[in-house]
């Protein structure tokens, strides 16, 4: 997945540092700017400081030379007495109070310039007075009384006071700018030093993030690379997803054909399945209602039957001594005939029965069933069964797998010869369904009789000879059939029967 | 224990059947009175009016019978006021289950099936006769 991978490839955490590192950067470079301002401001400053200073000395310059002027021209004027001399000594006043005005504007900030100034002031008064007041004297007195005053030295005095003020202010301002020069080189050192480093460390910082700006871009450019091979994959993919869309679409209207037709069919097999099952129906029914005729009929064919009997009975006692020996022996045929037609009835509604799947299913173990029909049917002495050493337990229908071995035992012992009767059930497993088989060395039976035993009230001896209804192995094949296994027998003359049937384990039809 | 008499109606179609009845009740030396109706409509008129005395009643049922069938008359009886206890034993050849189920369902005292023989048919006579004998009624 390409956004996971560029996720990957540029944490949070380093996106983080470089904007850190650019925000450093850009603070790095308002340092330096601001450094460069306070340097600039500084210098202006510094400028300002020379400019007063060469202004001070300017004006203490001009006072000292305004004064001189002034001296000069009262010297002249003092020693020649001519005019001209004076026209200096006037042109050196003003100038005095120009000089003066300018110093102690300058000197306004700086309270000891400012005692010196006013000194001054005062010492240019005095000066100008005393040449005033000599030049004054020299006009009206001569010479002598001028050069009396002048020789007083108070004049000279004053001038040199004015010249030592002045050379002191020139001193201290000499000093104040040599102390300014050394701070203005600490803050050029300082500036420089600030401006330097911090424009060093700003270009590091720029080209550092420019490195990771430029290693980003290069990864964005490799995953965009990458997410194009992918788009174009997945454009390839999708083309030949549509491709198999519009096969599969064709399929479907291929099978929507087909399953039209498909349907078509099926409604064919449903009529066909209905009407079979309308048939099955139809022939289930028919079943029932002969069975039900064959339930009601024998009932019905017995009650007269038994009234007959007991007629009959009622005779014979009534007539006990007037009956002759011919019609005693009529009487027992009788009763004879009418049990014979009682067992077939009884036969019939056992065969009416047989077919009739009702109970439900339940474990039966096979080995117990036989021993209790062996010991219900109590056979003569001379007549032994021998049982198998392995029979199953079965999920099945007890009754009607009860009466299949009893019938068939029964059948076996009362067709067994007179004396030494040895029959044998067995059971096999064969193709995952049980196999059980009832044999006896009994007199056989002829292959051409095979399927004619199983038929209703088919015997094979003269009923007199053998007491048998014909009704016991055709329920056998009821039962059997009608639970889904098969009944086969294998007999020849002289060579016993073996009768074989398979019992499938579950009832085949549910219910 | 004391024995008391009882007062038989027995409901049956077949006249054989009915001699066969008989002839056991002579048989066993039953000395109880025996009334006949040969259908379940019959019966319920006897059971109705004054021919039979009303204490100590017992009923022999048949089942298959022309008319009202034996399942018919119990349902009858079971659902008349006065007749709703009445002691019934069905006494048929019928040896149907649904059969059985019905009847009880409708309260008998018992289900017998007809024996064969009619030795065995005095037994059974003689049976049912001494064990109604000792039977307390309301």
């Amino acid at each position: 997945m390409p956004t996971a991978g560029l996720m990957r490839r540029i944490p949070m955490s380093s996106l983080r540092r470089k904007l850190l590192a650019a925000f450093g950067s850009a603070a790095l470079v308002l340092i330096v700017g601001a450094a460069g301002l306070v340097s600039v401001v500084s210098l202006r400053s510094a400028y300002r400081s020379v400019e007063r200073t060469r202004q001070v000395i300017q004006a203490a310059d001009d006072l000292e030379g305004a004064l001189t002027d002034a001296e000069t021209g009262q010297r002249g004027y003092l020693i020649t007495g001519a005019d001209r001399y004076l026209s200096s000594y006037r042109a050196g006043v003003p100038d005095v109070a120009t000089a003066l005005g300018s110093l102690r504007r300058l000197t306004a900030g700086n309270a000891r310039e400012r005692e010196w100034v006013d000194s001054l002031s005062l010492l240019s008064a005095a000066k100008l007075a005393e040449l005033d007041s000599t030049i004054a004297l020299r006009h009206d007195e001569g010479f002598v009384a001028a050069a009396v005053i002048v020789l007083t030295d108070r004049g000279r005095n004053y001038m040199l006071g004015a010249r030592r003020i002045t050379a002191e202010l020139k001193a201290q301002e000499l000093e104040l700018l040599a102390v300014r020069d050394r701070r203005q080189v600490q803050n050029a050192i300082i500036t420089f030093l600030v401006i330097g480093v911090g424009s060093l460390v700003a270009f590091v910082l720029a080209a550092m993030i420019t490195q990771a700006i430029r290693v980003d871009v290069e990864l964005r450019e490799q995953d965009r690379v990458q997410i194009e091979a992918q788009s174009v994959q997945l454009q390839d993919q999708t083309a030949e997803l549509e491709a198999q869309q519009v096969e599969l679409e064709a399929q479907t209207d291929d099978l929507r054909f087909s399953n039209d037709d498909l349907q078509a069919a099926n409604a064919r097999a449903e009529r066909a399945l209905r009407a079979h099952r309308i048939a099955l129906a139809r022939v289930q029914r028919s079943n029932e209602e002969l069975d039900q005729f064959a339930y009601v009929a024998s009932h019905d064919l017995k009650a007269p039957l038994r009234g007959i009997a007991n007629l009959a009975t009622w005779l014979e006692e009534d007539l006990a001594d007037a009956l002759t020996p011919a019609a005693r022996e009529h009487m027992v045929l009788l009763r004879g005939r009418v049990h014979r037609m009682e067992a077939l009835i009884d036969g019939i509604l056992q065969y009416s029965r047989a077919g009739r799947v009702g109970t439900d299913a339940e474990r039966v173990d096979v080995a117990a069933l036989l021993r209790e029909i062996v010991e219900l049917l109590a056979p003569p002495a001379d007549v032994t069964i021998v049982l198998g050493r392995e029979f199953p337990v079965l999920d099945t229908e007890r009754v009607p797998l009860q009466q299949v071995f009893l019938n068939l035992i029964t059948n076996a012992i009362k067709y067994s010869r007179p004396a030494g009767a040895i029959i044998r059930v067995d059971a096999a497993m064969t193709d995952g369904t049980w196999t059980f088989s009832v044999a006896d060395n009994g007199p056989g039976i002829p292959p051409e009789f095979h399927e004619r035993i199983f038929g209703i009230f088919q015997t094979l001896e003269p009923r007199d000879k053998v007491e048998g209804t014909g009704i016991g192995l055709s329920v056998v094949k009821k039962i059997v059939e009608s639970r889904g296994g098969r009944v086969a027998l294998e007999s020849a003359p002289d060579a016993g029967a073996i009768f074989r049937f398979t019992w499938p384990e579950r009832p085949l039809e549910e219910g | 224990m004391a024995e008391h008499p009882l007062n038989i109606l027995l409901v049956e179609d077949d006249n054989v059947d009915v001699m066969n009845v008989r002839r056991a009740f002579q048989r066993a030396h039953v000395s109880n009175p025996l009334h006949v109706a040969s259908n379940g409509l019959e019966a319920i008129d006897m059971l109705r009016g004054d021919t039979i005395p009303r204490e100590r009643r017992l009923v022999l049922l048949d089942l298959n019978m022309p008319r009202m069938n034996g399942i018919e008359f119990l349902r009858a009886v079971r659902g008349d006021a006065e007749l709703r206890s009445l002691p019934v034993v069905v006494l048929t050849t019928s040896n149907d289950e649904r059969d059985k189920v019905d009847a009880y369902n409708l309260n008998v005292a018992g289900y017998l099936l007809k024996p064969v023989t009619f030795a065995d048919f005095v037994d059974l006579m003689a049976a049912l006769n001494k064990y109604w004998m000792l039977v307390e009624m309301p």
